[in-house]
């Protein structure tokens, strides 16, 4: 390559110079003209071209034929499955035909898609596939099917992927009707309690085709359809829609370090327990919380409340005042062995004031619901013998290895696991009491 | 071998990680298939590196014993105990004693040097256990004879575990000593003694999931210890050692002596500390 190239690219105007003919002739040769051009200068045209490396400016050729080969895709999302399938179809049909792929995304946004479509038909796409989901009410509809009716008045193309209620080509999906057979598939087989966890946009109240994503409304309405015909309507809770909700998630503020200190041992034995884990990948909370905050889910309060280091460093809960509930987290271990990663006497000193009276129900990290005072007094019990147990062990100077086998088979309260954990919660009580 | 720079070293230790992780998968292929245990590959690597591709190993009977939990409960905290089978004579001792986890990504866990002044060469310590394993220890004796015990054990992830439950305390705490003595101590007697340190030893096989940087490590490279004039212990040490490092060894007290220790870290911290032992009244 020369400087020259990059500094301005060459023109007809040099071929023509260079091979010493016409710029019409350059020109027929060049751009593929149905006019006769002598072989010997066709031969030196294209020697020259060759020679100054020129290739055709398409953007000029498409101002001249009105057309280019370009396709256009638009999509609503890249990084989506879905539209990436689609894209690969549509760059290998156009492959096929000696087209090429321009591809953009509306993320979403049918305010793009207008502006997507007329800076296209600026570029003089020869055809634009519309990939991207339709919604509905779509505030800008209108606009896109003029944009898309001038582009087609001008020779252009336009196609929908997906059912259109606007007259131009398209390339309909039955989602209505796949979801309705997918419905009718599973009542068959004896599903009767079923759930809907449906895509961005849906209306879960009126399990119906109705606002938002027309795709996943269709299917929506399709499979509500097949239980509803066949006598088992799914309740309108139980279609959950969590897409377009602003996703927060609420940790601990040692929760981003704990993570990062286990999570590549967490990764490991995810892995061992099954190779399909493999590659699962640790997310850190998007807000932390130091001491408490109130969450508002509309006129239903939630109190987060972060504790000091108890069963681990980054123990949580969250309290309904509403029902009187308190999510304990790990902090209540229910019938399985409690599991020490934080601090013997932090944990008991939480647990003097974990269930104040306005707390009616406990739901427990491990073990049933109840109201939690004796799933409390139980746990305190067992880590009260794990303290005293070890503190005297230490006292008489034995070392780990004899401690665990004063202690390591006792399982006087029946606790479930008992063999898997009691002996690593004494290691730990041991570590953290020999420094008292 | 223990003051090759640490750099280096770490570099080395970390691509060793990576490796690491492939072979756990493996190791967790084969334990699915139930044929679990460890090959010699990475001992052969460790030994060349040590002592030179020639160097040959005595039974370790009737010299040294080592005890090791077949399964550790906690991988990070490993109870390891070497028990000596030769006293210490000014003929013939236990010069040095290394400890070895043949699949951590740092598998050597240190070096203790004895002296006839400990009476006994015998040691209790806690390390870090990263994958089913060998564990290895070997004793060095005054004429230069290696002897070899190895035990294997089940643990897995020691290593990236949570170096502390509690990371403020553990640093708030860094440099904190214990000694201890245990049972009665008499003049030129066998006398036991713990001696802890508090330190988290961060092993940088962490890394912090937001920034992607893994979490520097920070560990005790040297601890020594005298009793009166004479050295009475001195481990060179690296990560795979335990939180706290915990050691019990022996002395023979020759009167009422001070019990001076001196604690080196990787960022060339220096924590010092002296007690004066106490004597039970010689029978």
């Amino acid at each position: 390559m020369t400087n020259r190239e990059w500094t301005s690219p060459v023109t007809l105007h040099d071929v023509a110079r260079e091979a010493g003919v016409s710029l019409a002739t350059a020109s027929r040769t060049l751009n593929g003209s149905e006019r006769n051009v002598k072989e010997s200068n066709r031969q030196l045209v294209l020697a020259a071209a060759e020679r100054l490396g020129y290739t055709a400016n398409t953007s000029a050729q498409a101002v001249a034929r009105g057309t280019t080969t370009t396709v256009a895709l638009l999509v609503g999302d890249i990084a989506d499955p879905y539209f990436s399938s689609i894209a690969a179809g549509v760059v290998d049909a156009a492959a096929e035909n000696g087209l090429i792929v321009t591809m953009a995304q509306t993320s979403r946004d049918t305010a793009r898609e207008v502006e997507l479509v007329r800076a296209m038909r600026g570029q003089r796409a020869r055809a634009i596939v519309l990939a991207a989901s339709r919604r509905t009410p779509d505030p800008h509809s209108q606009a896109l099917h003029a944009e898309l009716a001038a582009y087609e008045a001008a020779g252009g193309r336009a196609v929908f992927i997906t059912a259109t209620d606007a007259p131009f080509r398209a390339v309909p999906l039955d989602n209505h009707g796949g979801a309705r057979d997918l419905g009718n598939r599973l009542h068959g087989l004896g599903y009767r309690n079923v759930a809907v966890l449906a895509g961005p946009g849906t209306n879960p109240a009126s399990v119906a085709a109705s606002d938002g994503l027309r795709t996943s409304g269709d299917r929506l309405a399709g499979f509500a359809e097949a239980f509803a015909t066949a006598g088992s309507p799914i309740p309108a809770e139980r279609v959950i829609t969590f897409a377009d909700l602003p996703l927060r998630s609420i940790g601990h503020k040692n929760l981003p370090r704990a993570l990062a200190e286990r999570g590549p041992f967490y990764s490991d034995l995810l892995s061992d327990i099954c190779p399909d884990f493999a590659g699962t990948v640790v997310t850190p909370p998007s807000e932390t919380v130091a001491d408490r905050l109130q969450v508002d889910l509309g006129k239903r309060p939630l109190r987060v409340k972060a504790w000091p280091t108890a069963h681990t460093n980054n123990d949580l809960t969250v309290f309904d005042e509403k029902t009187g509930t308190l999510w304990t987290g790990d902090l209540i271990f229910a019938e399985r062995l409690p599991t020490l990663d934080g601090s013997i006497l932090g944990w008991l000193k939480v647990l003097d004031e974990l269930l104040p009276e306005e707390v009616l129900r406990i739901v427990p990290g491990h073990g049933p619901v109840s109201d939690g005072r004796a799933a409390l007094a139980n746990e305190r019990r067992y880590l009260e013998g794990l303290r005293d147990g070890v503190r005297q062990a230490i006292a008489e100077g034995l070392d780990i290895p004899a401690t665990l086998e004063r202690f390591g088979s006792d399982n006087p309260q029946d606790w479930q696991v008992f063999e898997h954990n009691h002996g690593r919660n004494i290691v730990s009580a041991y570590t953290e009491l020999e420094w008292e | 071998m223990m003051n090759r720079t640490a750099t280096s070293r770490l570099t080395l230790e970390r691509r060793r990680v990576f490796l690491a992780a492939v072979w756990l998968l493996a190791a967790a292929l084969i334990a699915c298939a139930g044929t679990a245990r460890a090959g010699n590959s990475a001992w052969d690597d460790i030994r060349s590196d040590l002592y030179g591709p020639d160097q040959t190993f005595q039974a370790a009977a009737g010299v040294i014993e080592l005890e090791a939990p077949y399964r550790a409960l906690d991988a990070s905290t490993v109870p390891i105990t070497v028990t000596a089978k030769i006293p210490q004579s000014a003929e013939r001792y236990i010069r040095s004693l290394t400890l070895i986890v043949d699949e951590n990504p740092a598998p050597i866990v240190g070096t203790f040097h004895f002296s006839p002044a400990n009476g006994i060469a015998s040691i209790s310590t806690r390390v870090r256990v990263n994958a089913y394993t060998n564990i290895r220890a070997i004793a060095e004796t005054n004429d230069g004879t290696l002897y070899m015990a190895a035990e294997y054990v089940k643990a897995s992830g020691g290593c990236s575990a949570p170096a502390s439950s509690d990371q403020e305390l553990a640093m708030a705490r860094m440099g904190k000593m214990k000694l201890r003595q245990l049972g009665d101590w008499r003049p030129n007697e066998l006398s036991e003694v713990q001696f802890q340190v508090s330190h988290p030893n961060y092993s940088g096989f962490q890394q912090d999931q937001v920034s992607q940087l893994w979490i520097p490590a920070h560990y005790v490279r040297s601890i020594e210890l005298s009793l009166g004039e004479r050295e009475i212990l001195r481990f060179d040490g690296d990560i795979s050692i335990s939180e706290n490092p915990t050691f019990r060894f022996f002395v023979k007290p020759q009167g009422s002596e001070m019990l001076h220790a001196k604690v080196v870290d990787s960022e060339d911290e220096v924590f010092e500390q002296t007690w004066p032992v106490q004597l039970e009244p010689s029978s």
